[in-house]
């Protein structure tokens, strides 16, 4: 794999060396070798887009895979399943003679459900293909990112009335990752949905040491985080418990929002939280961890004496890097007199581990799904190369894709299968849906069209048109944004 | 970091409210004046601070500007109606569908309730160089940077180019041109009526305007007689998205048959040349001819002869003459079944 990246004027980002990894990931190559070069040019600065590398990488070998499928007369799931990562698979260069491995990825599961869901075969069997003017074409794509990171905080008070108060340190994207990723936390304190709140939006709030929003890295992170602040947090209540009612502390359960001993006494939360002001220290926050966030530590100090307050930092151990695996289904419609087409069904099946808000994901993985569409079917970025200046500046010459641009019914699963690596079992979603979405919608064009009529992305009707009148590719492959 | 672009530069702003007051005010201003309809052109031009005309006249309170009349020999259409109005109308849908269906392939919901019919056929050219405030023939120069070895130029004209070759971006000019719909102007002379497909000009006559309203003038209406009235129409736009988007190129015909031999017809195809073409050597070849595959293919090599592509749009050659082959034998229709 050679990769060039046109990085316009100023510094390197790190797409190509990004690119590599996700490929030698997401294929398991026996032998690869790799090479990115990255040019300065006379054009306009740019950054990174979601799936950075992952997208460019997984959108080159796709059709490749594609065409060989066809060549050997394999059919085009099969060959991927072949391929595909499974387990703690092992990706990048060697390093001392030591590969780095992923934590775990399911992706033939998925694969399998999306195959059944999207009625594969029977697509793939449906004759003809070719009706009139119009011919249909179907596509699978493999699709992975990276899914999460460790190490922050969580950090919560339970209040002398008995409600769940969680700082959260999230982002807001709409995404509501910043909501939900609590619902751990409530799950380990045993206390219902209804009586938890959480607190948000800036710092002056006293929210503790979180990741930031990008990277689909939130739902691991901080579900990993708001877990270890509700282990602190039962701990205490035990410990609380036992100060009061007798006994050791491992004989206390938290559960139905009290802290009991089976068959004995127990305590209210609220009843808990009060004593917790009493005995103050380490139970309501006069006292922090030595090793949570200098960040997470000031905002215990403003919260101290307002309940039980637990902080703490995720050392949950990781064997391995975490990805989100997707694969993607989708079917074209193509009039080859006008090179137009139409997606016509599109299905992304998720290996993302356990599903932590099912309508939340579904939107993530259908959105990023659609961000992938979008560099498939158009969305470019246009400078005049003479004099290095942009001629797409507005949305109409850019072209994102729209609503109406993609099937009325998407369709996306999820296997919810945890993660062996991460406690509550989430990984992230954000970026490994994205190039899924771009490189099915490019391989349901060869299938419709043949693997000799584009070589590139984004596919317009010129392309097609074009490149059918003359029949072979005629806009080059490198030159994407025309 | 970014510049900020998105604040207008300030100009008076005018707001009449009959046509009279508007002419006045036009005539009174001269070229100082910009002439705002649904401001969907108007506004890219003013944030941008590429045009900074002194006086804003906004037509949006003259009432007798919008709405569709039934006429004598047909309906009038205020050059102020809405593309969504144009769209919806009882009449135009039973009568002239073929300006229903074009005004409703127009950009987005938001944009049809917002751009007017008027607005739509008389707004500039999208070349984005010349949007982009380049120096360009058509802004005054002595450049066309899209017709350069290495001008970005897809969606440029393939014919009739004169040191420009910009195209017109209207989806409901050739539809009008196919009804020989009739506009009408009002100008320092008094009212003038001309046929659509001479509303629109090429570069070679004047390569500053689309049309050929002078400073002054105003396009109060658009007529469509009946001549065409539930004639077999056909539309089709080709465009890169589904939605909210300009075309790449569209065409319009107007059809009647008698034992389906092709009695009269008027084509139109537009985003092919800097004006929306009206293909009379088309009309007159296909004239009594079988409304058949033979027929639409011999229109549609006969459409293109002549036509130039530059580096980027060869594909508009093949897609103008698919498009006008289609517009006279039509297109199959495509059922899978699940």
């Amino acid at each position: 794999m050679f990769v060039i990246c046109d990085n316009g004027p100023y510094d390197a980002v790190g797409d190509s060396a990004s690119s590599g990894r996700i490929v030698s990931l997401l294929y398991q190559p026996q032998a690869m070798r790799w090479r990115g070069v990255t040019v300065l040019t006379n054009t306009p600065p740019r950054s990174a887009q979601s799936s950075p590398g992952g997208l460019q990488g997984i959108v080159i070998i796709e059709p490749i895979i594609a065409k060989a499928a066809r060549k050997l007369g394999v059919d085009q799931v099969a060959i991927r399943r072949v391929n595909c990562p499974e387990g703690k698979a092992p990706f990048g260069p060697a390093v001392q003679g030591k590969r780095q491995y992923a934590t775990s990825a399911f992706l033939k599961e998925a694969l399998d459900r999306g195959a059944e869901q999207f009625k594969w075969s029977e697509r793939v069997a449906r004759t003809p293909k070719r009706i009139g003017t119009k011919v249909r074409g179907v596509g699978v794509s493999l699709s992975c990112y990276v899914g999460g990171t460790i190490g922050f905080d969580g950090l919560l008070v339970i209040t002398p009335e008995g409600r769940v108060i969680f700082q959260s340190g999230i982002g807001n994207l709409g995404t509501e990752s910043v909501i939900d990723v609590h619902r751990a936390g409530a799950e380990v304190l045993g206390v219902p949905w209804e009586k938890c709140d959480v607190v948000w939006g800036n710092t002056t709030k006293n929210l503790p040491f979180t990741c930031v929003s990008g990277g689909s890295q939130t739902t691991h992170a901080m579900t990993r985080a708001a877990h270890a602040a509700a282990m602190e947090a039962k701990k205490k209540l035990q410990e609380i418990a036992a100060k009061k009612l007798g006994g050791k502390p491992e004989q206390y359960e938290v559960g139905n929002e009290r802290v009991f001993r089976k068959g004995g006494a127990s305590m209210t939360l609220a009843q808990a939280a009060k004593y917790a002001i009493q005995l103050g220290g380490i139970y309501d926050g006069h006292e922090v961890p030595a090793d949570v966030h200098k960040l997470t530590k000031a905002s215990v100090a403003a919260l101290a004496g307002q309940g039980l307050v637990a902080a703490a930092k995720d050392n949950y151990p990781r064997d391995g890097s975490t990805f989100s695996y997707v694969a993607s289904f989708a079917e074209v419609e193509v009039d080859v007199e006008t090179g137009k087409y139409y997606i016509v069904d599109f299905l992304a099946s998720a290996d993302v581990g356990t599903v932590i808000h099912p309508r939340a994901l579904g939107g993530q993985v259908l959105g990023r799904s659609t961000l992938g569409i979008g560099h498939a079917i158009g969305q470019k970025w246009v400078f005049d190369p003479h004099y290095g200046q942009m001629v797409s500046k507005r949305f109409y010459q850019n072209k994102p894709p729209t609503i109406l641009d993609v099937p009325v019914d998407m369709q996306w699963t999820a296997l919810d299968i945890p993660d062996p690596e991460t406690p509550v079992g989430a990984r992230g979603v954000g970026e490994p849906p994205v190039a899924g979405g771009c490189a099915s919608i490019l391989n349901a064009l060869s299938d419709a069209l043949g693997d000799e009529i584009f070589q590139r992305a984004p596919v317009n009707a010129d392309t097609i048109l074009t490149s059918l009148e003359a029949g072979r590719p005629m806009q080059h492959p490198l030159m994407a944004h025309i | 970091m970014a510049v900020i672009r998105d604040v207008m530069a300030a100009f008076e702003l005018y707001q009449p409210s009959s046509v009279a007051d508007a002419q006045k005010l036009l005539e009174q201003h001269g070229s100082d004046a910009w002439v705002l309809a649904g401001g969907l052109d108007s506004f890219d031009w003013l944030k941008d601070r590429i045009k900074k005309p002194k006086v804003v006249v906004d037509l949006s309170g003259i009432e007798e500007l919008r709405g569709v009349r039934t006429t004598t020999d047909g309906i009038e259409i205020g050059a102020m109606t809405t593309l969504t109005e144009v769209a919806n109308h009882p009449i135009i849908k039973q009568k002239y569908d073929l300006l229903a269906q074009a005004a409703e392939l127009v950009a987005s919901p938001q944009i049809r309730n917002q751009g007017t019919i008027g607005g739509n056929v008389s707004q500039d050219t999208r070349c984005w160089y010349y949007r982009g405030g380049w120096p360009c023939y058509r802004a005054g120069g002595n450049i066309c940077y899209a017709d350069t070895p290495e001008g970005r130029n897809r969606e440029h004209a393939i014919l009739h180019a004169e040191r420009c070759v910009a195209v017109n971006p209207s989806d409901t000019a050739p539809a009008l041109i196919a009804l020989d719909a009739k506009f009408v102007l009002r100008t320092r002379k008094g009212e003038r009526v001309v046929d659509a497909e001479d509303y629109f000009i090429g570069p070679d006559i004047d390569i500053t305007r689309l049309h050929i309203l002078q400073p002054g003038d105003l396009l109060t209406a658009i007529r469509i007689p009946s001549t065409w009235a539930g004639a077999q129409f056909y539309f089709e736009k080709i465009r890169d998205r589904n939605v909210w988007d300009f075309p790449l190129m569209n065409v319009a015909s107007a059809m009647v048959t008698s034992d389906d031999r092709i009695e009269r017809i008027r084509i139109a195809v537009n985003g092919a040349a800097a004006r929306p073409l009206r293909l009379k050597a088309v009309e007159d070849a296909v004239r009594g001819r079988p409304r058949n595959a033979a027929t639409g293919e011999m229109a549609g090599k006969l459409a293109v002869q002549g036509a130039v592509p530059l580096q980027f749009n060869a594909y508009k050659i093949p897609l103008m003459r698919n498009l006008v082959k289609r517009a006279i034998s039509g297109v199959q229709e495509a059922t899978w079944a699940s």
